[in-house]
Formats: structure tokens, C-alpha cells, sequence
């Protein structure tokens, strides 16, 4: 399957880097994408389960890059960037991507600059709904003939 | 009828909103009378009324003249404060959240903004407890985003969890100073 011309236009630019593609290797994001959403259902702190359902979008997120034989430049904002382009090409809607951004740049927030506020049970809940969206979307595509 | 209406024109307070908030930005003539909506000559004389009274600073460049707001103005805290209640911060805050307001039982910025130690860079931080989530709340935000031109922070809080005794960072929230946007979301929804 060809990639979408944005995947391009972003390697021109340097935002994305050529990758190699493994099957076994994309299979494996989504397996861990998958294992962090059944985790994130266990009783826990909001704060553990939105970074538990983080990680599992990026597993998600790193999975169609390699299916598109692309991954994140190495300077700063690529992952974003990267966030961003999968979201919209999963078809994810209009406020899920406007979450996702939000959530991205929270993690960032509570990770790298300020502890406080502390993430809370909304941004958990709406982290866990949004891998939920992202994960069939995925799995169809990097299925896809 | 909003709270400045009774001290400003609503062309000033619209140059309010914009100059007020930030001194270190500097206006072209043009842009400040776009975003003043008045006609252009009573725009440019309100202007030049501002700067002759010490409120605007000009500084010419060339043939071009940029204003910005003057920091020494003796009350320059005090009607950037009214700025940041109203036409600045909150009133734009309050538009975005309009169409949630019957779901929304506090919504205030802390922080950098409500302590007024702000820069043109700082983040708003929004705090909201009511029956809201994420997914409806952020589109609005962005809007007001882009509008601001400052990052907005966004923490949402169900009323049960707000009434927590228990948790130390709710509990300083709601001690800490807050600036309040009740009163603009109220008026935004009538």
C-alpha cells in the first residue's frame, strides 16, 4: 500500500527519517499498545493510567510510521508532529485529535516542566478512550494488503 | 451589559484587551484600529489620546509608528488587572466555554495569571469542575487559543472530586488566587 503523500512531504522537511519495515516488529508495537489498554483497566492511579494508555498511543503511533517505513526525526517536535499525522490519517475525529494534542503536550508538561497541576481522571479517561479509537483504526491498516 | 461597559467605550475596551495584557508587544497604527472596529477617525484620535495621557508609548520606525502600552502608566496594574477580568482573558475565555456553561459549576485561571506575575509567554491555567470531559471541552479551548495567542492549560475536576478534603493539590487550588470567570461565562450564555 502506498503511503499518503504527507509521509513525503514530512520526510523532505526532515520530520520524518527513512525506517526500515518488519512485520514481526509493527505486530509488536501493536501487541504492546494492546497489553497497555488491558493494563489500564486494572484499579490504579490516574496518573499511572494515563501514562500506561500514552505509551500504548505512541506504541500505536510508532507502528504506522514502520508501516510507512518512516520514524520521528531525531530534533524536537517530531514526536508531535508525528502524534498528529497518525492521528488524522486513523481518521481519528476532530475532538479526539484536539485531546490528543492537549494530552501530548500535558505529558510533556508533567514529564519536563511542572509536576503541578497533576494529571487528574479526566486526562486519564480521555488518554484510555483515545487509544481505544486508535487501536482497530491501527490494526486495520497494518493488516491491510 | 459586561462590567467595563460602565467605565469604557466599547472601542477601548477592545484596545484595552489587545495593548493591556502584554506592554512588551508593539501595535501598528493599522492593526490597532482593525482591532478597535471604530471609524478610522475617531480610532486615531482615541489612540492619540491614550498616548498623550501616558498610557501608549510610540516609538517611530521609519515612517511607521508602533504603540504599545506603557508599564510606568501610574495606573497601568490596576487597568490591566480590569483587562484580564474582562476583555483580555476572560471574556474570550468565556465565549469558548458558552455553549458548556450549563455544565460548568466553577471555572477560574490560577497561576501565573491570577497571581499577576504573567508574561507574554506564560500558559493560562484553567481549572473547571462540573460534568465535562475532555473531548468537548478541548475544541473550545483552542479557539480561545488562538484568539489569546497563550497556551491554555486546562484541568477538569468532577464536583466529587473537587469536594475532596483529602487531596493537597485541589486543596491548594482552592485556596490559591484565582481570577474567576463565572460572572463573564454567565453573561457569555445569557
Amino acid at each position: 500500500m502506498p503511503r499518503p503523500a504527507e509521509y513525503d512531504a514530512l520526510l523532505k522537511i526532515g520530520s520524518f527519517k527513512p525506517a526500515a519495515s518488519s512485520p514481526a516488529s509493527i505486530a509488536q508495537f501493536m501487541r504492546t499498545a494492546q497489553d497497555m489498554l488491558t493494563a489500564t483497566a486494572a484499579p490504579m492511579p490516574d496518573s499511572a493510567r494515563f501514562l500506561l494508555a500514552y505509551e500504548g498511543m505512541f506504541n500505536v503511533v510508532m507502528a504506522v510510521l514502520e508501516f510507512h517505513e518512516v520514524r520521528p526525526g531525531d530534533a524536537g517536535g517530531h514526536r508531535a508532529t508525528a502524534i498528529q499525522r497518525v492521528a488524522a490519517d486513523l481518521q481519528l475525529t476532530a475532538a479526539q485529535q484536539s485531546v490528543l494534542a492537549r494530552l501530548h503536550d500535558m505529558r510533556n508538561r508533567v514529564t519536563y516542566r511542572a509536576p503541578l497541576p497533576p494529571i487528574g481522571k479526566a486526562d486519564a479517561d480521555a488518554m484510555q478512550a483515545v487509544l481505544q479509537a486508535l487501536l482497530p483504526a491501527a490494526q486495520a491498516l497494518v493488516t491491510s494488503p | 451589559m459586561q462590567p467595563l461597559d460602565v467605565l469604557m467605550s466599547p472601542a477601548e475596551q477592545r484596545l484595552a484587551g489587545a495593548v493591556l495584557l502584554d506592554p512588551n508587544r508593539e501595535f501598528g497604527t493599522v492593526e490597532l484600529l482593525d482591532r478597535m472596529g471604530n471609524s478610522r477617525s475617531a480610532g486615531s484620535a482615541l489612540l492619540q489620546r491614550w498616548v498623550d495621557g501616558g498610557l501608549l508609548r510610540e516609538r517611530r520606525v521609519g515612517n511607521q509608528r508602533r504603540l504599545s502600552a506603557n508599564p510606568e502608566f501610574l495606573l497601568f496594574p490596576e487597568l490591566r488587572r480590569m483587562a484580564l477580568k474582562t476583555v483580555g482573558l476572560a471574556q474570550p475565555l468565556a465565549r469558548a466555554l458558552a455553549p458548556l456553561a450549563t455544565r460548568i459549576q466553577q471555572a477560574f485561571v490560577v497561576g501565573s495569571v491570577a497571581q499577576g506575575t504573567d508574561t507574554s509567554s506564560s500558559d493560562v491555567d484553567l481549572v473547571l469542575v462540573g460534568d465535562l470531559n475532555l473531548f468537548d471541552v478541548s475544541p473550545a479551548l483552542d479557539a480561545a487559543q488562538l484568539e489569546l495567542g497563550r497556551p491554555i492549560h486546562v484541568n477538569l475536576y468532577a464536583p466529587l472530586e473537587w469536594a475532596s478534603d483529602t487531596d493537597p493539590v485541589i486543596g491548594a487550588l482552592r485556596e490559591g488566587p484565582r481570577l474567576d470567570l463565572m460572572e463573564a461565562l454567565h453573561a457569555e450564555a445569557r
